[in-house]
């Protein structure tokens, strides 16, 4: 139970947005976080991408961005990521949905020089050992699902310049490129004097508060019980 | 005590409001010899009630404090004579400026390293700031809200919920397009009112009614005829309007701005939704239209919310202790650590933009090259068509066909003329 709510989430997403890997409800509406299949009906599918033609309607969904939905918003962070130490000397990971822009990030890194470890999905071990994260996704120009996990373990989150940013800041809590290579010339920015983005950082953690899980789950559970879904 | 409050100008605003608020009620009631000094000449703005001068004129005197209220008057402030220096924190500044004006951003931030004491609006200022700049001298001194204007319980509403909408539609994060959207999304029967400080200025937009520029007794009696708040912010230092609304029990429906958890709380004076979410944001009010019960709820939470905020006398009072115990320290000093990082985080994020800058100079360069060679190539390839179209008709004016038929046409206009 999370806030009066059962979250289910695939293991990796459950680390970075609260909830359970346990596919059985255990007690009030159900809450899904992405694509994972469950047996029982969800109150709530909550997407990392918009909605699609294939998405089954119905049910109340919720996702970054997208037509119909019962509510816009990203992921929330997991409340466990607000207590991950620094670690200004970890690696730069390279993540999202975008394949042309994430190969076009990791081969203007390597040709500068920088280096970028790929994921193909964000988890919050690997976020633990990180210093930034660029995801190289924008969903119909807005900020990405997991991004709010990466403010809140206080790692400088990198991605494309989007329209939507659900109350941040380009250059104050996280920072925005206009393309791989500007996505590098920040990442060496950032590598010649990790010190000198502290102040993202700082800001980042304190705008992932608003999206603190523990304080967003109980606010959708009571959103639920007012319209009368139990 | 003597005490210079240095503003750009007594234009209206929220920040030069709280400024000079302050130094009318240390003048009239704690006897300081609070003044105005304003950095720049400028029109507008109402009688402060205490002395303004010139920074030329205050440059002649001699201060214990010298207060910045704005980034851009902190070192006004410091050229003053003064015992002490502070800076009156009322939003962080560098805030204010989007990613093409990278020089104003990190002059505003660089303000934080300076040698002064702190006072900011709200305590998540004061944690910040002792974050960034571990060791400051800080403050909290809430703004105080006049309680003898503010108050009075509010209209009994019979028919649609009445929405106040309030910020400046020229300022995108003030997020008014996005309470205007959300009002225009509301399944339930709704009348919505804009206040903005400068309405004049705004765009169109599809709200019943629009107003503006009032004085505090216009903004009392405004909160009164409405039944919730609406506020979209996305950047601010508290956000002001909502406590003022509270005195006459008007409960908000605000995103989580900063400053917002110094006196929001969800469920209990406000409904608190997401930035960007149009959807949840008219279902809350749909939900406050449609549930009179915690309308009442939440508007009995906001009376309790204000009788614990301070009044502006209070407010003042905090001040002037603050400015009684900064004369009783040394100076404050420099943190040029702050500021070595702030010069090294806004070189580095500067030189991104100038690449960008010079990427796309040299892309539209590169695109015009093309252009010019393009023309250039077609001038040619005219050239040469013309040249060949000269060639032809010379050609075909020497063939004896040519000359054939002029002749026969020069003979018919003879036969013809007689």
């Amino acid at each position: 139970m999370t806030g009066g709510l059962t979250v289910i989430a695939g293991p990796g997403d459950a680390g970075l947005a609260g909830g359970s890997p346990a596919a059985a409800a255990a007690g009030g509406p159900v809450v899904v976080l992405g694509d994972m299949a469950v047996t029982n009906p969800a109150a709530v599918r909550w997407l990392d991408r918009p909605p699609g033609s294939g998405d089954a309607s119905g049910r109340l969904v919720i996702a970054p961005a997208g037509d119909g939905l019962w509510r816009t918003a990203p992921w929330p962070a997991a409340d466990e990521l607000f207590e991950l130490g620094d670690d200004t000397s970890g690696a730069v990971l390279l993540t999202g949905g975008e394949d042309g822009l994430r190969a076009a990030i990791a081969q203007a890194a390597s040709a500068r020089g920088v280096d970028v470890e790929p994921v193909e999905r964000l988890t919050r071990e690997a976020l633990a050992g990180a210093a930034a994260v660029v995801i190289a996704d924008s969903p119909a120009g807005t900020l990405p699902a997991r991004a709010f996990a990466v403010l809140a373990a206080r790692r400088i989150l990198l991605v494309p310049r989007i329209e939507r940013t659900f109350g941040l800041e380009d250059g104050l809590d996280h920072l925005e490129f206009s393309g791989p290579d500007d996505a590098v010339t920040i990442l060496e920015a950032h590598a010649r004097n990790p010190d000198a983005f502290a102040r993202v950082l700082t800001w980042g953690r304190l705008k992932a508060e608003a999206q603190r899980a523990s304080v967003v789950y109980a606010r959708l559970a009571a959103d639920l019980g007012s319209d009368g879904v139990a | 005590m003597r005490v210079a409050f240095v503003l750009p100008g007594l234009g209206a605003s929220g920040g030069v409001g709280v400024a000079t608020q302050h130094a009318r009620l240390m003048r009239d009631a704690l006897g300081v010899d609070a003044e105005l000094v304003v950095t720049e000449a400028g029109e507008g703005g109402v009688d402060p009630g205490v002395p303004v001068r010139t920074l030329p004129e205050a440059r002649e005197g001699r201060y214990d404090v010298a207060i910045g209220t704005w980034w851009e008057t902190a070192a006004p402030a410091l050229g003053l004579a003064a015992k002490r220096h502070a800076l009156l924190l009322q939003s962080f500044e560098q805030r204010f400026y989007g990613r093409e004006a990278p020089f104003e951003r990190l002059s505003a931030e660089a303000t934080l390293a300076l040698p002064v004491d702190f006072v900011v609006v709200g305590e998540w200022m004061r944690e910040l700031l002792a974050e960034l700049r571990p060791g400051a001298r800080c403050r909290v001194v809430p703004p105080g809200v006049d309680k003898r204007v503010f108050a009075g319980a509010r209209s009994g509403r019979d028919g649609p919920l009445r929405v106040l909408i309030e910020g400046q539609p020229t300022l995108p994060f003030k997020g008014v397009d996005e309470a205007v959207a959300a009002v225009r999304a509301m399944r339930e029967p709704v009348r919505s009112t804009l206040v903005a400080l400068d309405p004049e200025r705004g765009p169109e937009l599809a709200v019943d009614r629009v107003t503006g520029a009032l004085d505090p007794d216009g903004m009392a009696a405004l909160y009164r005829e409405h039944d919730v708040l609406l506020k979209l912010s996305r950047v601010e230092g508290l956000g002001l309007a909502p406590v003022e609304g509270f005195h006459s029990g008007l409960p908000c429906v605000v995103t989580p701005y900063t400053g917002h958890a110094e006196y929001a709380r969800h469920g209990e004076n406000a409904l608190v939704v997401g930035f960007d979410d149009q959807p949840g944001t008219a279902a809350a009010l749909d939900r406050l239209a449609r549930d009179g019960a915690l309308l009442e709820r939440l508007s009995e939470g906001a009376l309790a919310t204000a009788a614990g905020w301070p009044s502006a006398e209070d407010s003042s009072r905090a001040l002037h202790e603050e400015l009684t115990r900064m004369l009783e320290r040394e100076q404050a000093a420099p943190d040029e650590s702050l500021l070595r990082r702030t010069v090294a985080l806004g070189s580095g994020l500067g030189r991104a933009g100038f690449d960008r800058g010079r990427a796309a100079t040299a892309e539209a360069l590169d695109a015009a090259e093309r252009l010019v060679r393009e023309l250039s190539a077609s001038r040619d390839d005219c050239s040469e068509m013309l040249e060949d179209a000269r060639a032809e008709l010379a050609r075909i004016r020497s063939s004896p066909v040519y000359r054939l038929g002029g002749a026969a046409k020069r003979a018919g206009r003879r036969i013809a003329g007689r």
